[in-house]
């Protein structure tokens, strides 16, 4: 289900008509759990046991780790409950039939299907290994669960707290990397003669796995650094992790600010609403207008088989720069405005990064909660800054080749993580020259700026031309053709008119940010030019959408 | 979190401020000025309106002022739409008009909807003739072109049953009918642009509608196809199958169709449209001949006292015909003078005289 839907719609609709038709705290948390459930299962209702499963290790693990233990009769309700939810989940069971068979014959007369013969509860010849695996991990969890209660006290916290990295990871891993790297593992091995052998198992990948894990981590190592007390409703747990709007794809929201949130009333707030409106409504723009009309440029030089020349690589690249920032910064947008109007804040994901003049700044601006996760949870543990300059080296091209890798297991994303890596460094290098050189004030610090800007854009550029390619085979050659075919420059101008024409509201709309600071720049601006911005943004899309509900670029993360 | 500060300024976080919230003044504003842009669009879609949608509007437009009431009305898709002009059969003198109610993508379910609209008018027809190329209806049909663009009311859509299979389509189906500016997205693009290409407003689509409108009014609710003057060549190989199409939900509809003329008296003519000569008939139970001829014989079985005719064109040469299925212009010239001539034969069989008695 996409944001740019008109399913979106309308469960955004049900939701807030129920949200503020019960009034109390608890029932809200049980219409967001249900909708953040139904908004998961509606990409496949399989990948609902393994947010189940990641959320109840981890609702198991900050107990754990604080001593505390579930009463026998809540333990035997968990346990009876997830058995239930693995069954209907993971069984082989013949949906489609099921639901056709609970259908008035009324239903068929518009064409839309045939009926589905009954045919049984079960799939004929359906697939039980499936439910075998998962009833595997329900006792594996419950066998570490109660190794772990039986352990000595002081070794229970490190134990639960280690348990739930390794599942959370196992889980990332298996399902992110696993074909990566058995398929590199036979590539080397062909190479080297060893016979052809195909062991991928073909994983398609969970919406937002990598989103919903590290911020399941978040709260054990949260709980386990005593930074948040563990909750003891598991509902509001699962609710921590499944919260739609930023459920698949962020902004990852770090457990000591998103759960107290949803433990506590909400009231309804005018002000944040009317922002939360704004939110959505901007975001709806840049996805439908500016991304998704962009993406065809992008696809157009980078999709395999084309033979750009330098100029048209230059205008793609900053096509992607654009469609990128937009695609995503728009989901963060719609996922805190529709958040705000349940009077739940989440963290701000983009501060207007293309205006930033080197990495450090522009990773304090680029996906913050990403950036803030990797500093708080890696960066930091590995030794940040302490520990020398070499030490220091190490732990910034660690934390970006494995922010890298966490977009997804492609060698670009690992070269684009080392990209940033070396950026880092090579700015922390040259940072002392850079400062020495700065103009202190005046036309020349100006014109100083704006070089330090135009350099490092384009250097961001050439990170999103690693991020982008199919293949590296691909990096090689437009790198090698980034500075071919400048003589038939004209010719191409075209191309990035096209890409100004779509992406000028977002061009207009930081320049304002920039200037006065503020996000929300135009909800201070007065009333009839505000909705002359407001009549502009709908018609925009209205228009000139490119209204396919393309999926958002994070998705796949 | 949030704070409020000494001043009017309300921090919502570090990176957002905004006013306090009060009267949503930009918000109403802007709602009037939607109102007031969709008020203008509405009245001047005509600009923008691609053929299409123009051709079911000018059809609508005909029908409520009067101009397609008729005796015999023609039902079915953009093949008897442009392929059949009644004005050959109404230029005889003979009794009882001919009106072409078909329109381009026009299935079973849209033309029962609209035999049902007619027949409850003042003036219904008494004879209806509908194109019988195949008995079919998918669920693209109802959610496609001009019919769930503006066409089709709420209860016709509801007919679909759309609500237990996709409900986002009722948001589709609504945005349509609020906003005339979405409806026409396409044709309003090309104008902006058009018109900054030209540095005035563009009037090729204005015109280009106006002139629709005056043939359709001209010749009965018909109107040629602007591909009419391509030309099909027979494939290169082995010959294709001719081949008839039915499904459940087509049947249903057909028979929905038939329940109306039934209990109306109508008159029905099936009438087969030709096919290009060398599309070939397999034998066979799975054969297009004897499935038609098995559909035919349950139609009858069904409504015993049904007055039916099944009518089949044929004998045309493949350069009547601009694609495999609709016809070029000689075909179109040729389709119309068959059509009046059999009506002929018609009139003088069923011994009508105007006005025809049901």
């Amino acid at each position: 289900m996409n944001f740019n839907s008109s399913s979106y719609a309308i469960l955004v609709g049900v939701v807030l008509f129920l949200y503020y038709t019960f009034r109390e705290k608890r029932t809200q948390n049980y219409v967001l759990l249900a909708a953040g459930l139904y908004f998961y299962g509606s990409w496949d209702h399989r990948f609902l046991f393994l947010l189940l499963y990641s959320a109840s290790v981890d609702y198991i693990g900050g107990l754990g780790i604080v001593h505390e233990r579930p009463t026998w009769r809540n333990g035997a309700v968990f346990v009876g409950l997830m058995v239930a939810a693995t069954f209907l989940l993971c069984a082989p069971i013949d949906w489609p039939a099921l639901w056709s068979a609970l259908v008035p014959s009324a239903a068929f007369a518009g064409g839309w299907t045939g009926r589905v013969p009954w045919r049984g509860l079960f799939v004929a010849g359906g697939n039980w290994r499936l439910v075998a695996a998962a009833y595997g991990a329900l006792g594996v969890l419950l066998t570490t669960t109660v190794v772990g209660y039986r352990l000595p006290r002081a070794a229970q916290p490190k134990y639960f707290v280690s348990v739930s990295m390794v599942v959370n990871l196992a889980l990332l891993g298996f399902f992110k990397y696993f074909d990566f790297f058995v398929t590199s593992a036979q590539a080397a091995l062909s190479r080297m003669g060893l016979g052809e052998h195909s062991w991928a198992l073909g994983i398609i990948v969970p919406a937002g796995i990598s989103f919903y894990t590290f911020q399941a981590m978040s709260y054990t190592i949260d709980v386990y650094r005593n930074h948040l007390k563990p909750t003891h409703h598991f509902p509001d747990y699962l609710l921590f992790v499944s919260f739609f709007p930023h459920l698949v794809a962020g902004p990852i929201q770090q457990a000591n600010w998103l759960l107290p949130q949803l433990q506590r009333p909400r009231s309804f707030d005018w002000t944040r609403v009317q922002s939360g409106v704004f939110l959505i409504g901007w975001g709806l723009c840049k996805k439908i207008f500016v991304a998704d009309n962009i993406v065809r440029y992008v696809t157009a030089t980078y999709g395999l088989g084309a033979h750009p020349t330098g100029p048209e690589i230059l205008f793609a690249t900053y096509a992607f720069a654009l469609q990128i920032y937009a695609d995503f910064s728009a989901y963060s947008d719609i996922a805190r405005g529709t958040a705000r109007l349940l009077g739940i804040e989440l963290t701000v994901n983009f501060y207007l990064p293309y205006l930033a003049t080197n990495p450090r700044e522009f990773w304090r601006r680029w996906h913050i909660s990403l950036s803030s996760w990797l500093r708080d949870y890696l960066y930091l543990p590995l030794g940040g800054n302490r520990g020398g300059t070499w030490m220091l080296y190490r732990n910034l091209m660690l934390t970006m080749i494995l922010g890298g890798m966490w977009h997804g297991a492609r060698m670009n994303f690992v070269l684009w993580g080392a990209y940033q890596g070396l950026l880092l460094c090579g700015h922390r290098i040259v940072e002392p020259l850079i400062e020495r050189l700065t103009p202190a004030r005046g036309a020349s610090r100006r014109a100083f700026d704006l070089a330090a800007w135009v350099i490092f854009f384009h250097l961001v550029c050439y990170g999103w031309l690693l991020f982008r390619a199919e293949t590296a085979a691909q990096i090689v050659s437009m790198t090698a053709s980034l500075f071919t075919g400048w003589s038939h420059v004209a010719s191409h101008v075209g191309l990035l008119a096209h890409v100004i024409w779509f992406s000028w509201p977002i061009l207009a709309m930081q320049f304002f940010q920039a200037r006065a600071r503020n996000l929300l720049v135009v909800l201070t601006w007065p009333w009839p030019i505000r909705a002359a911005v407001y009549l502009t943004m709908f018609y925009l899309v209205v228009i000139f959408g490119a209204i396919d509900g393309v999926q958002f670029i994070y998705f796949q993360f | 979190m949030a704070s409020s500060s000494s001043t009017s300024s309300f921090e919502l976080t570090p990176q957002e401020r905004v006013g306090r919230g009060g009267w949503p003044s930009g918000l109403v504003a802007f709602l009037v000025l939607v109102a007031l842009v969709e008020t203008v669009a509405s009245a001047r879609h005509i600009w923008v309106a691609d053929m299409a949608s123009w051709q079911w509007e000018t059809k609508r437009s005909l029908l409520n002022e009067g101009a397609l009431n008729g005796d015999v009305a023609i039902f079915g898709t953009s093949v008897l739409f442009h392929g059949l002009d009644p004005t050959n059969s109404n230029a005889t003198g003979a009794p009882g008009r001919v009106v072409n109610l078909a329109l381009n993508g026009m299935m079973l379910q849209h033309e029962t909807q609209l035999l049902r609209e007619r027949l409850a008018s003042p003036t219904p027809p008494s004879a209806v003739v509908v194109e019988f190329r195949h008995v079919s209806v998918e669920q693209s049909t109802w959610i496609s072109g001009p019919y769930f663009r503006f066409w089709a009311s709420a209860p016709d859509f509801f007919e679909s049953r759309f609500y237990y299979w996709n409900l986002p389509y009722g948001i589709a189906f609504a945005e349509n009918r609020i906003s005339t500016v979405f409806r026409f997205r396409e044709g309003v693009d090309n104008w902006i642009f058009e018109s900054a290409r030209l540095r005035a407003p563009a009037s090729q689509v204005l015109q280009r509608n106006e002139q629709t409108s005056k043939e359709m009014r001209a010749h009965a609710g018909q109107a040629r196809a602007v591909f009419e003057n391509d030309v099909l060549k027979a494939p290169e190989g082995a010959p294709p199958p001719r081949e008839w199409v039915s499904n459940p939900a087509g049947v249903l509809w057909l028979y929905r169709f038939l329940d109306l003329a039934s209990a109306h008296h109508l008159r029905v003519v099936l009438l087969i449209p030709p096919s290009p000569p060398y599309l070939v008939e397999m034998d066979g139970p799975g054969g297009y001949r004897q499935r038609l001829d098995a559909q035919v014989a349950e139609i009858r079985s069904r409504y015993p006292d049904l007055n039916l005719e099944l009518f089949e064109m044929k004998g045309f040469a493949v350069d009547d015909f601009a694609d495999p299925v609709h016809m070029s212009a000689r075909g179109r010239e040729r389709m119309s003078a068959d059509f009046a001539a059999w009506l002929a034969g018609y009139r003088q069989r069923q011994h009508l005289t105007a006005p025809w008695a049901k």
